[in-house]
């Protein structure tokens, strides 16, 4: 079953990989760079959670978020398997980093989508 | 039956030329067909607690290699277990140090654009952290704000930065390869591939800025 499970992930991480090359560095450069820089004037709370809330927002960042952490996952994985050559533990870090990006998809749900 | 097996969890089916010529080595009865089990068979091994009616111990043999597993005879003279093999193949694996991959600029690159995924991983997880403070309120915004100006944040973020760039800049240009060469018919050029995919990038990134830039 194992075999059977690698196209849904590759998919998974290749769609994560396209949205994180399309989108990450502006979101990152302008939030986490720009705003603190004072380069960009941050966002007041109220408007930050008017723009999150929107259904489009909320619908376009779980996926870039939720996705990339499964992008990470497979790629992680397999750099430890290659680089490190832990062949031996490969189904420890299966489980541990799909486990992880499970998690954390369900915890961006839970952000996105109810605290929000 | 006798349960020390060498290999562990390994293909069970032992390769002839294995087994033929360890009969060679012990009496030339190396014939394929009914010989090669009665010379086998003749190997027995030590017999020790196998308990096994051994038709005959061919002397030195056993003793030369005492870590043969027992390939006892079965009822009416047929060979044991056939997973068992006196001699296991050796397989050629080499070793690789764990950081092989600083030998050459290359491996070196490759293996920095594996690590951009941790970045790709830790931009999900600050996007994740900001809006969760968005949404708790004015002073957990505000208080995550002072936390993103802080320098030492600020320096690590700058290099998460890079790495985002890279993971951009290399899987983009990956695009060519990943994508068919004709549709339709039509011949795709890779570089229109390539373009198309850098005008899509800078398209979105213009847009995201814009939003956040205006909106504040």
């Amino acid at each position: 079953m194992a075999r059977s499970r690698e196209p849904m992930l590759w998919a998974m991480f290749g769609g994560g990989g396209m949205l994180a090359a399309l989108t990450l560095p502006a979101i990152f450069a302008a939030l986490f760079i720009a705003a603190p820089l004072g380069w960009i004037e941050p966002l007041a709370q109220e408007d930050a959670r008017a723009l999150a809330s929107h259904v489009v927002a909320r619908l376009a960042l779980f996926a870039v978020v939720s996705l990339g952490f499964f992008h990470w996952a497979h790629r992680f994985r397999y750099t430890l398997y290659d680089g490190l050559q832990l062949y031996h533990l490969n189904t420890l870090v299966a489980v541990l980093t799909y486990g992880s990006a499970t998690a954390l998809t369900a915890l961006a749900g839970f952000v996105f989508f109810v605290a929000l | 039956m006798s349960g020390h097996g060498r290999e562990r969890g390994g293909p069970p089916e032992p390769p002839n030329q294995e087994r033929s010529r360890a009969d060679e080595a012990v009496g030339g009865a190396g014939a394929p067909g009914g010989g090669r089990d009665r010379a086998t068979d003749e190997v027995g091994g030590p017999a020790g607690g196998a308990g096994g009616t051994r038709v005959a111990d061919s002397g030195g043999a056993a003793a030369a290699f005492p870590d043969t597993d027992r390939r006892g005879p079965g009822p009416g003279g047929t060979p044991g277990n056939p997973a068992y093999t006196r001699y296991h193949p050796k397989w050629h694996r080499p070793r690789i140090p764990i950081f092989w991959w600083l030998r050459s600029p290359a491996y070196v690159i490759f293996i920095a654009r594996e690590l951009t995924s941790v970045a790709v991983g830790y931009a999900g997880l600050l996007i994740l952290l900001l809006t969760w403070n968005v949404a708790r309120g004015p002073e957990a915004y505000g208080a995550m704000l002072g936390f993103l100006a802080r320098p030492g944040i600020l320096a690590v973020h700058a290099f998460v930065l890079l790495a985002l760039v890279f993971h951009s800049v290399t899987w983009l240009n990956l695009t060519p390869q990943a994508l068919p060469r004709r549709i339709g018919g039509r011949r795709i050029r890779p570089w229109s591939v390539l373009a198309g995919h850098y005008l899509a990038w800078l398209v979105v990134s213009a847009i995201l800025v814009w939003i956040v830039a205006v909106k504040s």
